[in-house]
């Protein structure tokens, strides 16, 4: 099953999450510190445990706006969670953190459940305005420092192959669960177009003998 | 490796019709809301308590050769306003859906 790790507020009596994005003034350090060890921590251990019991796996989706945005702390939740909690790796949530997303599969390994097919377009011209932490509604194209995009339209099919070929090499051999998110193509036509293209790269068949090694 | 499509895209359709304009896209695979920020379009849980509804679910999804990949809630179970993280926790941790994932990927 497919979840966000959730983000709580900066204290018990808090109102509305609160996702910290830097560590200073040192006040961020201690909401920081407090989510994790008293919200986080206890929730993902019980929580985990119970999906466990029921043969279940949790696929945590890294999205910014939630404590856990990146392979980091992806990592940590799974650590304190178990084994059973991995990710749902969707690398539009990363192009634009400046995270390379094929370099994130390498640190991910094993711990990738399932993948969310979506792209992401940055544009320099708006990032010298905004930078990447762009608050814009979605719909302002013109104006945003990135937007999600269709497959194939952030980044071209020679990108996506490299992605496919990776997720292949460190063990992720299943399912790309493609996400219409593209303000730019309505959803039937963006979805026919993702589909397209992603069918014409998908590594179907299974690699077989080495024969040349 | 497969395609697949995370459906809240055509949450406006019914599950019927969108495997049918799926399999026009040459894929068999689908990811399915089932709360919180996706929505519950084409899996809601309360079918675990209707067993007629459980199997139009399944007929469906057999018919076309339809499999899931994931069951999908998006949610913000450690939302600081308790009661929306307690609807979130429960759309999530809801026991007898977590059992009966397995039943869903049988159809």
């Amino acid at each position: 099953m497919v979840d966000f790790s959730g983000c709580p507020g900066d204290s018990p009596n808090a109102t509305a999450p609160n996702w910290v994005t830097c560590p200073w003034p040192p006040d961020y350090r201690k909401v920081l510190d407090w989510q994790w060890n008293e919200v986080v921590s206890p929730f993902w251990v019980e929580h985990a445990k119970f999906a466990a019991d029921h043969g279940v796996n949790i696929a945590v989706e890294m999205h910014p706006g939630f404590v856990v945005y990146n392979p980091e702390t992806m990592l940590r939740l799974r650590s304190i969670a178990g084994k059973n909690v991995g990710c749902n790796f969707d690398p539009s949530h990363l192009f634009w953190q400046n995270i390379d997303p094929i370099g994130a599969v390498r640190v991910l390994a094993d711990s990738i459940f399932h993948v969310h097919a979506k792209d992401t377009q940055l544009y320099p011209s708006n990032l010298v305005r905004t930078g990447v932490l762009d608050t814009k509604p979605y719909t302002e194209e013109r104006d945003r420092s990135w937007i999600f995009r269709t497959c194939g339209y952030g980044h071209g099919a020679e990108w996506w192959s490299e992605l496919l070929s990776t997720l292949r090499m460190f063990g992720y051999d299943s399912v790309l669960s493609i996400e219409h998110e593209d303000s730019l193509l309505s959803p039937g036509e963006g979805l026919a177009k993702a589909a397209n293209f992603l069918n014409s790269i998908v590594i179907r068949e299974q690699a077989g003998v080495a024969w040349w090694s | 490796m497969r395609v697949g499509v995370f459906t809240p895209l055509l949450s406006q359709l019914p599950l019927q019709v969108v495997v049918q304009k799926l399999a026009e896209l040459r894929i068999d695979t689908v990811e399915l809301g089932t709360g919180n920020y996706v929505g519950d379009a084409h899996c809601k849980l309360s079918m675990l308590e209707n067993p007629s509804a459980l199997a139009e679910f399944k007929k469906v999804l057999g018919d076309h050769g339809v499999s899931i990949s994931a069951l999908s809630c998006h949610g913000n179970a450690l939302h600081p306003e308790k009661a929306f993280a307690q609807r979130n926790r429960e759309a999530s941790q809801d026991d007898s859906a977590r059992r009966e994932a397995g039943r869903f990927h049988d159809g």
